[in-house]
């Protein structure tokens, strides 16, 4: 199976090392004629190939990792992987959004089945409206994007979070499939989600799926206050959303694919607020709507071409409420819409066995208008075109990318009027050796230099932005080196180890620089460096024939200094919010009875100022949690029941500053899959 | 500070630790100044920063040690004073501390800064979010963010009445028995602020008439029985500056008249009995102005302040006529509003006289 892998990495190419893309399991559209051919794939090979034979750092998680190892959410399974800094504003409703080895989260793409998200009013992703019951895997790639047959704007990130759902039964085998699951658990939370795949046995299938979150989210809290403590409680902080998709994938050739997909989310949410000495909590509510539809295109046009294409339209409207008697009116109403069109195509060239080229042109707009006062309706043309180039030959691969940004922006109203042009050229380069051909030992070493727009709110917005704002640029070096076990060996059934240290550096970083305490301006005074390592090993140990022991873990140590002057104050210091140490272990015990996983993650102290001000301290913590589990399989079907209690310890901590985390909960869940 | 002053210099008594002050600079030979009355003291209250977890605090300079005191109410309550501390008064023996974004009143013990009272604020029976305060015939009158004047009873420690005004109310001021608030307007999303003050007649605690004033109408001071406002303007075309206003304004605005007229450019205003202080350290702009205007000759006077990098507040020493400025550090190019601050004093002649650092954010300074 192994040797089968190796020979087919170097035979064909755009088998799985180049396309296989951040979309793994989306195997209907890019992998389809692929793995047509090659049945005996299964994911878990798959993803230990991937993991280990790539020359760029690749983490992931597969929705049968995340249940063999108590993942329960998708905060949770972002700690899981290493060099992660998720900023958690609590709770299932509180907001979430990840950077990525200390270099920002605007610098962190998110791709959702290949396609990359935007949010051009702000520049991050918050992934707290992702739920793990739609998600079969979730991958993340620090430094290039290590395929090459993808849009452009994939390789745009510095480093991206691939999300991919639940796929629909293969096309060539008729089935319907589906699954129900109702979770709940403290704090109000009750979550039922379905879904279910049709395919016509030859060259058609759908997929429909649901999912329904609410949750109170009152959980308890204890505020310390000098020599007094008090127990309180969140009580601001409900949460209601729905997410619901179809997906629709068809053969039109054995050696072509068509897929759409129909998307819609929308979340209703009361936002607690920092956590305030004396005060109530206020009075802030966030509702977001998203849509959008895309349609992908892929054919192999003969041995030597293959071409892909995809469009999408995206509507994403917010509405912030705040209800102070501060504000005219007594309330603060803020509306945003933004609107993306979105479309590419790539070209795949396999022109000798040992070589693979590509070129992919993307072209986005995005706008925003709001209904503030300032609204000066910018929008922005995108327009990335990419030129990449694969070759591998006995233990050495190698990829070489050259991406070339066009960014065309333009804004009127409030007396300004902007017309404004970035391009720049971005290369990437990784390689990687495997010295000996009978164990999967790689030496890997990456680099690329990418860059950030300015969002449209540090650009344009009132009191705020500044449009004189340049992109944020960022290095990235990388060497490596991951080895997996070959095959069994005594006990081991497998053991997966990489290793990769790091030094990355920012030039340009926008600053939010304060007039006052309350008005702030934007400003490309920064830099920083930040060096570091990641480490991750991942093991299962045969007990029995129907036991094991699976292992996961992971480390990063985080040096991410400021370096902007040594005239201030945090010349060299930690920047805010990054833990020097993190990591994440856990232990499961799979067997036919009840499955039990022990997991635990934590962090050393932060600062909530890069100045490292003593009183700003924010100490280490460390959670545990632990799920049991037991799946009654009849013949196609099985039922699954899961209990898990986070925070066993009932740790009272903060990810945040004045966002206190949840304490003890239990949520327990049944699913039927048939 | 500034409604403080006067009524901090009634109350100036000499203490035995000024007795103590008076003996030790007769040993000095080289202080000439010991005709002019000596300082009490002052107190800062830092706002913090509470957005990156720092909390308010008070502080308290020593002249006799030329210390500065730190963290007074966390040590004698042993609890935070609260987010955003930014006005305080000291009035008979206690001191009334208002907390903009945790919303309280604390009332100390003005000797032990034990809190006698924590008064929490609530939108719908007091107003909320002070802003600023006036002391006058046992009462503090409170400004509140939210559209209020609050009354407090000096005896009972309780809110007695409030009155609505316009929006985003900020530093009141005492003239002729009169409450002068301006209206800021401050947090009107369509950037334009407010263009009114009113006038609260103190007995009847109602507002009896409305004022039209320059844009964004952020201070009243009185200085030798004169009226002065500082518009902050609207951070564009229209300048932050000082006026005039015309005791007579309300009857000047019924003939059709303005009843105000420009003094200076400034962004922070203090007063002493002789002099209007400003300062002007506008947005948008590398200008910084310090000076004092002789309310009797008209003359302007500035000065180069440079221990002062970027002020955030201004105070006359009611007994000594010393200046304080309190002031942020800066942090490369730009002040930096974590790092701890410091005040800055100058003698009537405009002297450097000492520099202390005090917590983060030093907002405001009041007096005994």
């Amino acid at each position: 199976m192994k040797r089968l892998l190796y020979t087919l990495s170097c035979v064909i190419l755009p088998g799985l090392h180049l396309y296989a893309a951040d979309t793994l399991p989306d195997s209907n559209d890019s992998t389809l004629n692929y793995t047509r051919t090659l049945p005996e794939l299964n994911v878990k090979s798959q993803k230990v190939e991937k993991s280990i034979s790539s020359a760029v750092p690749i983490h992931m998680l597969s929705s049968k990792d995340m249940g063999e190892r108590g993942v329960s959410n998708i905060s949770d399974a972002l700690l899981r992987l290493p060099g992660v800094n998720l900023r958690d504003y609590g709770g299932a409703g509180g907001l979430k959004t990840v950077s990525v080895r200390g270099l920002g989260a605007q610098h962190t793409g998110v791709s959702y089945d290949g396609v990359m998200l935007t949010d051009a009013r702000s520049g991050e992703i918050d992934l707290s409206r992702y739920s793990l019951n739609t998600i079969s895997s979730l991958s993340l790639t620090s430094g290039d994007n290590s395929d090459i047959f993808i849009p452009a704007r994939n390789a745009a990130s510095a480093s991206t979070l691939s999300l991919s759902t639940i796929a629909a039964p293969e096309a060539w085998k008729k089935a319907l499939k589906g699954k129900i699951k109702i979770k709940g658990g403290d704090f109000g939370m009750i979550n039922p989600s379905g879904e279910i795949g049709y395919s016509n046995g030859s060259n058609f299938n759908l997929n429909a799926l649901v999912d329904y979150f609410h949750a109170k989210n009152n959980y308890k809290f204890l505020l310390k206050n000098g020599d007094f403590s008090s127990h309180e409680r969140r009580n601001h902080s409900r949460m209601n959303s729905i997410h619901t998709e179809l997906t629709a994938n068809y053969l039109p050739t054995p050696s072509s694919s068509l897929s759409g997909k129909l998307y819609f989310y929308g979340n209703s949410r009361l936002l607690p607020g920092p956590v305030i000495y004396y005060a109530a909590e206020g009075n802030e509510s966030l509702k977001d709507r998203n849509f959008f539809g895309q349609l992908k295109y892929r054919n192999k046009l003969s041995s030597i071409f293959s071409v892909s294409a995809l469009g999408k339209f995206n509507f994403a409207g917010n509405h912030y409420e705040d209800i102070d008697g501060k504000y005219p009116g007594g309330r603060l109403d803020q509306k945003y819409i933004q609107r993306e069109v979105y479309s590419s195509a790539s070209l795949l060239c396999l022109p000798a066995r040992s070589w693979a080229m590509d070129y992919s042109m993307d072209w986005w707009w995005n706008n925003l208008s709001s209904n503030l006062p300032s609204n000066n309706h910018p929008y922005r043309h995108s327009i990335l075109q990419s030129l990449s180039a694969s070759y591998k030959k006995g233990a050495v691969a190698a990829m070489v990318r050259l991406l070339y940004s066009i960014y065309l922006d333009k804004a009127a109203g409030q007396g300004i009027e902007i017309d404004k042009r970035h391009s720049r050229l971005s290369p990437a380069v990784s390689v990687n050796f495997r010295p000996f051909t009978v164990v999967p030992f790689y030496l890997r070493a990456s680099y690329k230099n990418i860059f950030r727009m300015p969002t449209f709110n540090e650009l344009y917005f009132d009191n705020y932005g500044t449009v004189e704002l340049r992109p944020e640029i960022t290095d990235q070096w990388n060497v490596g080196m991951t080895f997996s076990l070959p095959e069994s060996y005594g006990i081991f059934k497998s053991l997966d180890l990489t290793v990769d240290g790091y030094l990355n550096t920012v030039k340009d970083k926008i600053v939010a620089i304060p007039y006052n305490l309350f008005k702030w301006t934007m400003t490309n005074l920064g830099k920083a460096r930040i060096y570091g390592l990641d480490v991750t090993l991942n093991t299962e140990i045969g007990l029995t024939a129907t036991q094991s022991l699976i292992g996961a873990l992971t480390y990063s140590y985080q040096r991410a200094q400021p370096r902007t002057s040594p005239d201030m104050i945090d010349w060299m210091k930690q920047i805010a919010y990054t833990p020097l140490n993190s990591g994440s272990a856990s232990i499961s015990w799979l067997n036919p009875w009840v499955s039990i996983v022990l997991s635990g993650r934590g962090t050393s102290a932060r600062y909530t100022t890069s100045a490292n001000l003593p009183s700003t301290r924010l100490p280490g913590y460390a959670e545990f949690g632990t799920s049991l589990f037991h799946e009654f399989k009849f013949k196609a079907q099985s039922l699954e029941i899961r209990a898990e209690v986070s925070n066993i310890f009932n740790k009272q901590y903060e990810v945040v500053a004045r966002y206190p985390m949840p304490g003890r909960a239990w949520t327990a869940s049944l699913s039927y899959s048939f | 500070m500034k409604k403080t002053i006067l009524h901090g210099a009634l109350l100036a008594s000499l203490s035995l630790l000024s007795l103590i002050f008076t003996s030790c600079s007769e040993d000095e030979p080289k202080k000439e100044i010991d005709r002019v009355p000596v300082s009490e003291g002052f107190f800062v209250l830092n706002q913090g920063n509470f957005y990156q977890n720092i909390e308010g605090s008070l502080n308290f300079y020593n002249p006799f040690t030329d210390k500065v005191e730190t963290n007074l109410f966390r040590n004698a309550n042993k609890r935070s004073l609260g987010d955003t501390p930014q006005c305080a008064a000291a009035y008979g023996s206690k001191i009334y501390i208002g907390t903009y974004s945790s919303s309280t009143i604390e009332i100390l013990d003005a000797e032990t800064f034990i809190s006698l009272k924590q008064i929490k604020l609530n939108a719908g029976e007091t107003g909320s979010m002070p802003r600023s305060m006036v002391t006058e015939g046992g009462k503090v009158y409170i400004t509140m963010y939210d559209g209020y004047v609050a009354r407090l009873d000096t005896v009972t420690l309780d809110i007695d009445a409030k009155v609505k005004v316009g929006p985003n109310p900020e530093e009141a001021v005492i003239f002729r028995n009169k409450l002068y608030v301006p209206n800021s307007d401050g947090m009107n999303q369509e950037g334009k602020y407010g263009k009114t003050a009113s006038i609260i007649d103190l007995p009847s605690f109602t507002v009896t008439s409305t004022i039209e004033v320059p844009e964004n109408p952020s201070a009243f001071v009185v200085a030798n029985n004169r009226l002065f406002l500082l518009s902050k303007g609207n951070y564009r075309d229209i300048a932050s500056k000082i006026y005039e206003i015309d005791p007579d304004i309300v009857s000047l605005q019924k003939e059709g008249k303005e009843g105000y007229t420009p003094l200076v450019n400034a962004t922070f205003i203090a007063e002493s009995p002789q002099y209007l202080y400003y300062m002007d350290v506008p947005f948008y702009s590398d200008t910084r102005v310090i000076g004092r205007i002789d309310l009797s000759s008209g003359r302007n006077e500035t000065w180069d302040a440079e221990e002062v990098e970027y002020p955030n507040s201004i105070a006359v020493d009611p007994n000594t006529r010393e200046v304080i400025i309190g002031s942020y550090i800066y942090d490369g190019p730009y002040p930096s509003y974590i790092a701890p601050g410091y005040i800055v004093r100058y003698t009537d002649n405009l002297i450097y006289n000492g520099k202390n650092t005090v917590g983060s954010g030093p907002s405001f300074i009041f007096f005994r």
